[in-house]
C-alpha cells in the first residue's frame, strides 16, 4: 500500500483526460485534510495522501437527508419543520434541493450533494467545462459571466444555483471542507471510553454526530482513520415504500440518477414521467400529500465513507 | 445435510430448560431484586435536574399498563366498536373505577418483589387482575366530536394504523397475506373504537373479568369486534416468543418517583459512585424521561440525556399523562423461520440455533451474543444485572452496584467492542431496533433514547416450539405476538424504528434488513437481505425470501388518563 491521490467525487470525469483539473482537485482535498490529528485515544485521523495506511476496514456512515435540527425545533409540528426546510440556508444535512412547481403543485425535486469546492476548482482550471456542465444541469441560457466574476473567481451563489436552479451546496456549512473538518473533530471525546461519555454533543445535525462518533469508536480501537477515496458526500439509498399514486396504488420508480453512480449518487431527481396524468405533488407518502421537498428528503439516505487501519512504519 | 426444522424446534425447550429452572429459587446467578428503599427516590440535583415526583392524584391518573406495565401471564385484548354514544359513556362510567392505575400497579410490584425475596420463591402466591383502556381517533371523535379528536397533534394517530400500513412496509398487494384488507381487526373501515386489555395472573380470574367487561359493554350497545387471548408460553418457554427466543429482556427505565413514598417508577441498582448511575437504572437499562411515554411530562433533551426537555404540547388538556398505544397482531410462521434458518446454517457450516441467534442478537435463553459469542449461557441469561449489560461499539466496563441481598455480582465475560458487527451483526434484531451506544442516522446515542418504547406485548396461540413432529394442523394454527407498545409519539418512536431502522438496509448502520421483523415492499418484491459474519472470519450476504412475521390486525390508540375516562369522556353531552 502506498499513499493515495485523491480522486474526484464518484470518479467524475467532467474534464478531459490529462486536464490540470485533476491534480488541482487532489491539491484542494489535501489542503483540507490534516496530516495527523489525534481523535479519541489512542488512534488518530490521517491524510492518506501523506500517511501510508494499511486499510483493514471500510465504514459507511449514513444519515437522513432532512434536517434533524428542524425536526427538534418543531418537535410537535412536523409540517412547520417541512415548511421551514424549503429555504436552502437550513438544509444542513449535506443534502440540498430545488423544488420546481407548476401552478403551485410540485412537478420535480432535484437533490444535490455536490460541493462548492469542486466547482471552484473547475472554474479555475476548466471554465468551459464548468459552463457546459451548468448548461446541461440547469439551463442552456447560462453564460460564463453568470458563473465567474472579475479575475476568474467562481461565484457559488450565482442565480443558476439559487433562484433558478441547483448545482451544488450553498448552505454555509455544507461543503467538503466542513465534512472533512468535522471528521477530524474531537469534541469531548479525547479520553472517552464509550459513546455516552462525550454527551452532551453540541452539534445538532445527524450528519455531524455520525461523522464524529463513528470515527471515535474506531480510533479508540487503536485504528487510524482516513477519508475513503474518492472523498465525497453521497446519496446511498432512498425509500419510496408506502408512497402512493392518486388512485392509491404504489408509485413506480420515478427516481433518476443525474450525476454519480450507484452508492455514490451526487444528483438525484424525482419527477413523474409526462406519460402519467399526475405530478409529484399528487403523490402521498404514508397517506400524506407531498407539499414540500423536505417530505421527500426525509426518505433519502446520505453517506460518507471512512477507511480504518494501521499506519505503515 | 440440512437440519430438520422440527428437530431444531423440539430441541429448543431442552436448550432453554436449564435457565428457566434456575429461576425457581434465588441464587447468586438468578437474582430477585430487593424492594427499593422506601424514602430514597431519585437524586435531586446531584447528577442533574430533579426527576418528576408524582403525587397521589397523578399516580391514580396514569394507567398502570403504561407505567410500570402489567406484565401478567394471561391477557385478553378486546377490540370494541361503539354503538349509541350515551351507552358508551355509561359503560365508561362503569369501567372507570376498574382501570388499574400506576400507583396501584407500582405498589403491587413492590410488595410482590418483597414477598419473592422474603419467601425465596418465584411465585409468592400474590395475584391481581387489572384492566387498561385505549381509544382510537374515531372512538374519541364519536364521544367528543371530530374537532376534539383532531386536537391530537400526532398525525399518525389521526390517520390510524391501516392508513399507515404500507408505509410500515406491510404488503401493498391485496392478494398477499398481511395486507390490511385481510386483517382480523383494524383494516380499512374496520378500525376498533376502543381496545380494552384485561390482565391477570390466573386464568379463571381473567375469564371472569373479561366476561364482566364484555357483558357490561354489550348491554350498553358496544360490540366486540374481535377478541384475542394472549398467554405467556408454558414452561420451559415462559417469557419467550414463538420462535423460541426470550423476549422483552430490554426495556427503558422511566425516570421519576412517587411523591410520598419515594418509590421509583424504575428501581435503581447502580451505586451512586458509578459514573453511569445518572444514566442507567441497572446495567444496560437506560433511564428515559417520562414524557417519552406520557403526554405533557418532561421529555428527552435531543442532545443531553441528563436534562429534561419540555413535554409534548399538542393534545387536548384532558389527555395529559395519557399515552399512545400501538397494537399489532403479528402472525409468526415458526416452521418457515426454522426452515430458513436450518438451510442457511447448513450452508454456512454452523448450527441452526447459532445462526438464528445471530439474527436475533441473543441466544434462545436470552443470553446476549455480545457477552457469549460462541454458545448459549443459561446462567448469564438468568442474571438480570448481566443479561442486558453490553455496548456494541466499545468494550463494556463492569458497573458498581448498590448492595443487593443475595446477589454475588456479575462475573460473566464482558462484552468486547464490535464496531464492525463481527460478533453481533448490524442486522441482528436487537441491534437494529436499539443500537444502544452506536451512532445512528440521527446522530449521537442521546437521540436513540428518544426512540425507545414501553413494550407490553404477549404471545398468542399454541406454541409449536418443543413439538418434535408437528402435524400440518398444528403448524397451521394461528400463533404470534400481540405487539403492544406505549409512547408519546407514534411517528418518532414506533414508526421511526420500524421504517427507518428495521426496514432499512443502511440505517441505523449498514448491514441489511432486520431479518426478524423488518419488512420490504419494493414494487411487490418482499425479499430482504442482510449480512452476517461467517465462521472463517469473513461475511456473507443472505436473502430472506419471504416474511416470517406477518401483520394480521391492530390499531393506533390513545390510553387516556383515568380521570378523563370517568370525566370528560363519560360526561353527558
Amino acid at each position: 500500500m502506498a499513499t493515495i491521490t485523491f480522486d474526484t467525487p464518484a470518479h467524475l470525469r467532467d474534464a478531459p483526460a490529462g486536464s490540470p483539473f485533476y491534480a488541482a482537485w487532489h491539491r484542494e482535498i489535501a489542503r483540507l485534510v490534516n496530516d495527523r490529528v489525534p481523535l479519541s485515544r489512542p488512534g488518530r485521523s490521517v491524510d492518506p495522501s501523506v500517511v501510508d495506511l494499511e486499510v483493514d476496514e471500510e465504514r459507511l456512515k449514513t444519515w437522513t437527508g432532512f434536517s434533524r435540527p428542524l425536526l427538534m425545533e418543531h418537535r410537535d409540528d412536523r409540517p412547520a419543520a417541512f415548511a421551514a426546510s424549503e429555504d436552502r440556508s437550513v438544509q444542513i444535512e449535506y443534502l440540498e434541493w430545488h423544488v420546481t412547481r407548476t401552478d403551485g403543485a410540485i412537478t420535480k425535486i432535484t437533490f444535490t450533494t455536490e460541493t462548492p469546492e469542486y466547482y471552484a476548482v473547475l472554474a479555475a482550471t476548466e471554465p468551459q467545462v464548468l459552463l457546459d456542465l451548468y448548461r446541461r444541469l440547469v439551463s442552456p441560457q447560462v453564460q460564463l459571466a453568470d458563473l465567474v466574476g472579475a479575475g476568474g473567481t467562481y461565484k457559488p451563489r450565482n442565480k443558476w444555483n439559487t433562484t433558478l436552479g441547483i448545482v451544488h451546496y450553498i448552505m454555509p456549512i455544507n461543503s467538503m471542507k466542513d465534512m472533512l473538518g468535522v471528521s477530524e473533530e474531537i469534541q469531548n471525546a479525547a479520553d472517552a471510553r464509550d459513546n455516552f461519555e462525550p454527551l452532551p454533543y453540541q452539534r445538532m445535525t445527524g450528519a455531524d454526530a455520525r461523522l464524529s462518533f463513528d470515527n471515535w469508536v474506531m480510533t479508540r480501537r487503536g485504528l487510524s482513520v482516513a477519508p475513503w477515496n474518492p472523498p465525497g458526500l453521497y446519496i446511498v439509498d432512498w425509500d419510496d415504500t408506502g408512497w402512493t399514486k392518486p388512485d392509491g396504488t404504489p408509485v413506480d420508480d420515478y427516481w433518476t440518477v443525474a450525476r454519480g453512480a450507484e452508492g455514490m449518487v451526487l444528483r438525484l431527481e424525482y419527477e413523474v414521467p409526462a406519460t402519467e396524468d399526475f405530478v409529484v405533488g399528487d403523490i402521498a407518502i404514508g397517506g400524506r400529500p407531498i407539499t414540500t421537498g423536505g417530505e421527500v428528503a426525509e426518505h433519502i439516505v446520505l453517506s460518507a465513507r471512512t477507511v480504518a487501519g494501521r499506519e505503515s512504519p | 445435510m440440512t437440519a430438520n426444522p422440527s428437530d431444531v424446534l423440539a430441541s429448543l425447550t431442552e436448550a432453554v430448560a436449564t435457565p428457566l429452572a434456575n429461576l425457581e429459587v434465588p441464587s447468586a446467578t438468578t437474582h430477585l431484586p430487593a424492594a427499593p428503599v422506601a424514602d430514597a427516590g431519585p437524586p435531586e440535583g446531584a447528577a442533574g435536574p430533579a426527576e418528576p415526583r408524582y403525587d397521589a392524584e397523578a399516580a391514580a391518573d396514569i394507567q398502570g399498563n403504561v407505567v410500570p406495565g402489567f406484565n401478567k401471564d394471561h391477557q385478553e385484548f378486546l377490540f370494541l366498536r361503539f354503538g349509541d354514544p350515551d351507552g358508551v359513556r355509561e359503560w365508561l362510567r362503569w369501567l372507570h373505577p376498574r382501570l388499574a392505575s400506576m400507583g396501584e400497579v407500582l405498589q403491587f410490584r413492590d410488595e410482590f418483589r418483597s414477598e419473592r425475596l422474603r419467601q425465596g420463591t418465584r411465585d409468592p402466591g400474590m395475584s391481581s387482575t387489572w384492566t387498561a383502556l385505549a381509544l382510537s381517533h374515531p372512538g374519541i371523535g364519536a364521544l367528543l366530536g371530530q374537532a376534539e379528536a383532531d386536537a391530537f397533534g400526532e398525525h399518525s394517530f389521526r390517520q390510524g394504523l391501516a392508513a399507515r400500513s404500507t408505509y410500515l412496509g406491510d404488503p401493498s398487494d391485496p392478494a398477499r397475506p398481511g395486507h390490511r384488507d385481510s386483517w382480523v381487526v383494524g383494516g380499512p373501515g374496520e378500525e376498533a373504537d376502543a381496545l380494552v386489555i384485561v390482565a391477570a395472573d390466573r386464568d379463571a380470574d381473567l375469564r371472569t373479568a373479561v366476561d364482566d367487561t364484555v357483558a357490561e359493554a354489550t348491554a350498553r350497545g358496544l360490540t366486540v369486534q374481535f377478541s384475542q387471548r394472549g398467554d405467556t408460553l408454558p414452561e420451559p418457554l415462559q417469557g419467550h416468543e414463538h420462535f423460541g427466543f426470550k423476549d422483552g429482556v430490554s426495556q427503558p427505565g422511566v425516570r421519576g418517583a412517587l411523591a410520598g413514598s419515594g418509590l421509583e417508577l424504575t428501581p435503581r441498582f447502580l451505586a451512586a459512585d458509578d459514573s453511569r448511575s445518572a444514566l442507567f437504572a441497572k446495567p444496560g437499562q437506560p433511564l428515559v424521561w417520562p414524557g417519552q411515554f406520557l403526554l405533557g411530562e418532561p421529555r428527552q433533551d435531543p442532545q443531553d440525556p441528563l436534562r429534561p426537555a419540555a413535554g409534548a404540547a399538542t393534545f387536548p388538556a384532558w389527555a395529559r399523562r395519557g399515552s399512545y398505544l400501538v397494537c399489532r397482531r403479528l402472525d409468526q410462521d415458526v416452521l418457515g423461520f426454522w426452515e430458513f434458518v436450518a438451510s442457511c446454517a447448513d450452508e454456512l457450516g454452523t448450527s441452526p440455533v447459532a445462526f438464528a441467534s445471530m439474527l436475533v442478537g441473543r441466544w434462545p435463553t436470552g443470553a446476549p451474543l455480545m457477552r457469549s459469542p460462541d454458545h448459549d449461557d443459561p446462567t448469564l441469561a438468568g442474571d438480570e444485572f448481566a443479561n442486558n449489560h453490553f455496548l456494541f461499539d466499545d468494550d463494556t466496563r463492569r458497573s458498581r452496584l448498590a448492595p443487593i441481598p443475595g446477589y454475588g455480582g456479575d462475573d460473566h465475560r464482558l462484552a468486547a467492542a464490535d464496531v464492525f458487527g463481527r460478533l453481533c451483526p448490524h442486522a441482528a434484531h436487537i441491534r437494529k431496533v436499539n443500537p444502544r451506544d452506536s451512532a445512528t442516522d440521527f446522530g449521537a446515542p442521546a437521540d436513540t433514547l428518544m426512540r425507545l418504547m414501553l413494550r407490553r406485548g404477549i404471545p398468542y396461540g399454541t406454541p409449536i416450539a418443543g413439538v418434535a413432529a408437528p402435524t400440518p394442523e398444528q403448524a397451521a394454527e394461528p400463533r404470534g405476538l400481540l405487539f403492544a407498545a406505549y409512547m408519546s409519539s407514534i411517528e418518532d418512536q414506533f414508526e421511526f424504528v420500524s421504517r427507518r431502522w428495521a426496514n432499512a438496509t443502511t440505517m441505523p448502520n449498514l448491514g441489511g434488513h432486520d431479518p426478524i421483523i423488518g419488512q420490504r415492499d419494493a414494487a411487490g418484491d418482499r425479499a430482504r437481505s442482510f449480512t452476517v459474519p461467517t465462521p472463517d472470519g469473513g461475511t456473507v450476504d443472505l436473502t430472506v425470501p419471504r416474511d416470517f412475521v406477518v401483520p394480521s390486525g391492530g390499531g393506533y390508540f390513545f390510553a387516556p388518563p383515568i380521570s378523563a375516562v370517568g370525566g370528560v369522556l363519560a360526561a353527558d353531552r
